[in-house]
């Protein structure tokens, strides 16, 4: 009995003393190994990283175009306004955005990490919004627009003729001229992480008019 | 007997050091995140290998909208916008209004002068107003009757000449319009309600928030 306790206590200690040294070890470890300017962070717990299988399947599909490693991780369906956002730990890398616009869904990468997501508002069945491949034309953080005299803050402007991705009031059964409108927080952060150039994929509605 | 006894001590040594590593190990993983993500990582591995990207982008989704949304939402306002513009409807013309009911009294004592009830002859009996029909027309006939209803056929005309129809005219009564302005006391009223019901208002106790 005695040898009982005694062994566990041994275990117990010897235990801890291995967590601490792991704990302790490793930044300094990798410190030393890679010799990096900043010790890579740790990426955020809220999210799921795609298997192989995952990631070949949802390219087969056409669901996504380009290797992707994770996707944040929504725990129930958002409602019209909400959006999640998380960064942490993310490497620095291309912003591109995929808009789809069947589940009125956009998600924000960063590289083959996903960053952002939200519900979206789009065209009408008069104005719709045009699909493909868009590159991100210009920003405009307090844009106002002259043709339908109203505010669209942190605009990020994506064809010639003024379709954008901007701020708005993202509610049910609410719709655009051909924009499209996220809330704001989101706009801001969004507004923030992309750049002229960037990529943004719309899928899930008809084919922009190349002529 | 001592061989039992140390049979039993090293069963328990072995189970203490299983209990004591596991015991170790869950502290070490809340301690630490990085361990936790590893872990989580591998976990999450196994449990959400089988989902595809398409379901966890339908699951986050609030749904397709419906059909046309904007279109409904648009017409309504547009429908709203062109009602308030609707311009407003005016009675007749104060001239023809003044035509039709004479000048104003002069003094309250005298009688009113009555306005013309016929326009033809004021005063005396409507008479009748004989109207010719050229002779020679058939279905003739019938008696002269003093109304508006024309007299019953007779047969087949024998060429003589029919009677004439008499017709009398309607009297016209001139119609007072609705004046679209209201008069001054509907305003006073209004602002006495609107007035009382401020009143009310600003006397109500307001709510406050604890």
């Amino acid at each position: 009995m005695r040898g009982g306790v005694i062994a566990l206590s041994a275990s117990v200690l010897a235990a801890g003393a291995a967590a601490l040294a792991f704990n302790m070890w490793k930044p300094e470890a990798q410190a030393a190994v890679a010799r990096t300017p900043a010790p890579a962070p740790v990426i955020g717990r809220n999210r799921v990283f795609l298997s192989k299988a995952q990631l070949a399947q949802a390219i087969a599909t056409g669901t996504l175009d380009r290797p992707v490693k994770s996707m944040l991780a929504v725990k129930e369906p958002l409602q019209f306004g909400d959006y999640s956002w998380d960064d942490r730990g993310v490497p620095a890398g291309p912003t591109w955005i995929r808009v789809d616009l069947k589940s009125q869904l956009m998600s924000v990468f960063r590289g083959p990490h996903e960053i952002g997501t939200a519900v979206i508002v789009y065209g009408g069945d008069n104005k719709q919004t045009p699909s493909g491949k868009l590159h991100v034309l210009g920003k405009a953080r307090d844009h106002r627009s002259s043709l339908y005299d109203a505010q669209m803050p942190f605009t990020l402007r994506l064809t010639d003729d003024g379709v954008s991705i901007h701020a708005s009031t993202v509610r049910w059964g609410a719709a655009t001229h051909g924009c499209i409108g996220v809330p704001l927080p989101f706009a801001e952060r969004l507004f923030a992480a992309s750049k002229i150039g960037d990529e943004v994929v719309i899928v899930g509605g008809l084919a922009r008019k190349t002529a | 007997m001592t061989a039992l006894r140390w049979k039993i001590a090293r069963r328990d040594g072995i189970a203490a050091v299983g209990l004591g590593t596991a015991a170790a190990l869950s502290v070490a993983t809340l301690s630490s995140p990085r361990l936790a993500h590893a872990l989580g990582e591998g976990l999450s591995e196994s449990v959400q290998g089988v989902k595809t990207v398409a379901a966890m982008l339908a699951e986050r989704s609030p749904g397709a909208r419906p059909e046309g949304a904007l279109a409904s939402l648009k017409h309504k306002r547009q429908a709203a916008l062109h009602e308030r513009a609707l311009p407003k409807v005016r009675g007749p013309s104060p001239t023809e209004y003044e035509a039709l009911a004479g000048p104003p009294p002069s003094s309250p004592l005298a009688p009113p002068p009555q306005a013309p009830l016929y326009t033809t002859l004021a005063g005396g009996p409507p008479v009748p107003v004989p109207t010719t029909v050229p002779p020679g027309t058939p279905g003739g006939g019938g008696p002269p009757v003093l109304s508006d209803i024309p007299p019953p056929g007779g047969g087949g005309g024998g060429g003589f000449a029919p009677p004439p129809i008499i017709t009398t005219a309607a009297p016209e009564v001139p119609q007072t319009p609705a004046t679209p302005v209201p008069e001054p006391a509907t305003w006073a009223m209004m602002i006495l309600g609107f007035a009382l019901i401020g009143r009310t208002l600003r006397r109500r106790p307001v709510a406050i928030e604890t």
